[in-house]
């Protein structure tokens, strides 16, 4: 079958251009590209612009897309999620209270003795850390009387009532060998009742003195969080003014993310 | 032994991830040159591969072998470039390749090209590439899909959904425009002939 090729039938010159034709077709487009100069030129031209096309490339970038199975995904990822500001603010009022107890040295305790605060300023050595100079009697006499689970309440009273003998024997021993030590000293002896008065004294101006030193700390951690809470405010309605500014193709990119995160 | 496409993707239905990796391994790059093409931004770009390949790791199962592997991936690929072209509502912005520097182009082509043959490449690079963002998304892709990716007529027109006839229109129409546009920036269309 003869084809006989017009200038309009630009589909056969195409199809020459690409050299994806039938023999028939060759055919037809060489006739008639013998004879017409305009086509012959056009499909020069556009062999041209298939040389130019030749040149645009592409970057070279390392994808490095690689499916892995869940669990192993899972094992190795880290997270990747940020913590929002909204809920940063429980957490910064939980670490602000952590700071400020581990700067005051707070301890919180609470157990079937009801709930106990103590600063470290008035806490003495830990109880398992026994003094080096502490003699074996006193050692005995700062021991703890242990409340072992399934104790009774008799036996517990029993148990203090012994300790509490046990340290008026041992203060009294003491008070006698003070007196033997202090008969040796010259001069007069301070009127007992007046210096356990002093002592006294002195133990309550130091306990007013803890007490007011804790109320000024609590005050402060309790600064620090609304300080925090008001700086959390701030961000969380900086980050709403941000988003609410995102235009809709960054709206569209954060989903995509999202979407392909969760895929993955 | 290299697997053929058919026979990695029948590995990974039944189980075996490390076949799928070794499609994205010999598509990927393909496929992203598709969508930088198409739609002209390098991170776009490459999110489109992600996501090409994980929808096709999910669609896995349903894949019956109906098609070419490749044309189905051509296939899920190109209809997200078109989504994100869609959803932009613009023609795609040609930016620079960025990996492309002079050193590399003279490591590639060798002592045979010359200096000033390379950086009349790499600029003409950039100018193809702002030619094809003015070409209508069809005349663009089916110019895109014949020259970079050696594709048939046929199998153009079955990725676009149209007739044959229809892929010639659109390729002589891409390919006239692209002539006048670089015959107006002065790069005249030499004379080349015939091409393959």
């Amino acid at each position: 079958m003869t084809i006989n090729m017009r200038c309009q039938d630009k589909e056969r010159l195409v199809s020459y251009l690409y050299d994806e034709h039938t023999d028939a077709e060759r055919d037809a487009v060489e006739a008639h590209l013998a004879r017409c100069r305009d086509c012959s030129d056009e499909l020069a031209e556009l062999g041209g612009v298939r040389h130019h096309l030749a040149a645009w490339r592409t970057p070279e970038i390392d994808l490095g897309f690689r499916v892995v199975r869940e669990s192993l995904a899972a094992a190795g990822r880290p997270s990747r999620w940020r913590v929002p500001a909204w809920a940063a603010l429980p957490a910064a009022a939980v670490l602000a209270l952590a700071v400020g107890a581990a700067i005051a040295n707070v301890e919180l305790r609470y157990d079937t003795g009801g709930v106990t605060i103590r600063t470290g300023w008035s806490r003495g050595a830990p109880p398992d850390v026994r003094p080096a100079a502490t003699t074996g009697a006193s050692t005995q006499a700062v021991s703890r009387v242990p409340r072992s689970a399934g104790m009774t309440d008799e036996a517990w009273r029993s148990a203090l009532v012994d300790t509490e003998r046990r340290l008026r024997e041992e203060f009294t021993r003491t008070r006698a060998a003070a007196a033997t030590d202090a008969s040796g000293v010259t001069g007069p002896l301070p009127d007992r009742a007046d210096l356990v008065g002093q002592v006294r004294a002195l133990i309550e101006e130091s306990e007013r003195r803890q007490q007011r030193e804790l109320a000024l700390r609590l005050a402060q951690v309790v600064q620090d969080v609304e300080t925090q809470r008001r700086a959390d405010l701030v961000q969380i309605e900086q980050n709403l003014g941000q988003i609410e500014g995102l235009t809709a193709a960054q709206r569209d990119m954060m989903q995509y993310l999202v979407r392909v995160s969760e895929g993955q | 032994m290299t697997r053929t496409d058919e026979e990695l993707v029948a590995l990974t239905v039944g189980g075996d991830v490390e076949s799928f990796n070794q499609l994205v391994v010999r598509w990927e790059r393909p496929i992203y040159a598709l969508a930088y093409r198409v739609i002209g931004r390098e991170e776009e770009a490459r999110d489109v591969v992600q996501e090409t390949f994980l929808r096709a790791f999910r669609g896995l199962a349903n894949f019956r072998g109906q098609a070419k592997f490749s044309s189905w991936i051509y296939r899920i690929a190109l209809n997200l470039c078109r989504d994100w072209i869609r959803r932009e509502r613009r023609a795609p912005v040609s930016q620079a390749p960025e990996g492309v520097d002079l050193a590399e182009l003279v490591s590639e082509h060798g002592p045979a090209e010359s200096i000033e043959d390379l950086v009349a490449r790499h600029d003409m690079s950039g100018i193809v590439a702002r030619a094809m963002e003015r070409l209508p998304e069809e005349q663009r892709t089916a110019i895109i899909l014949k020259e970079y990716h050696g594709m048939t007529f046929q199998e153009i027109a079955d990725l676009q959904g149209c007739p044959l006839s229809t892929v010639k229109t659109r390729l002589y129409q891409g390919l006239s425009v692209l002539r006048r546009q670089l015959r107006e920036q002065g790069h005249e269309a030499s004379s080349v002939g015939r091409s393959r």
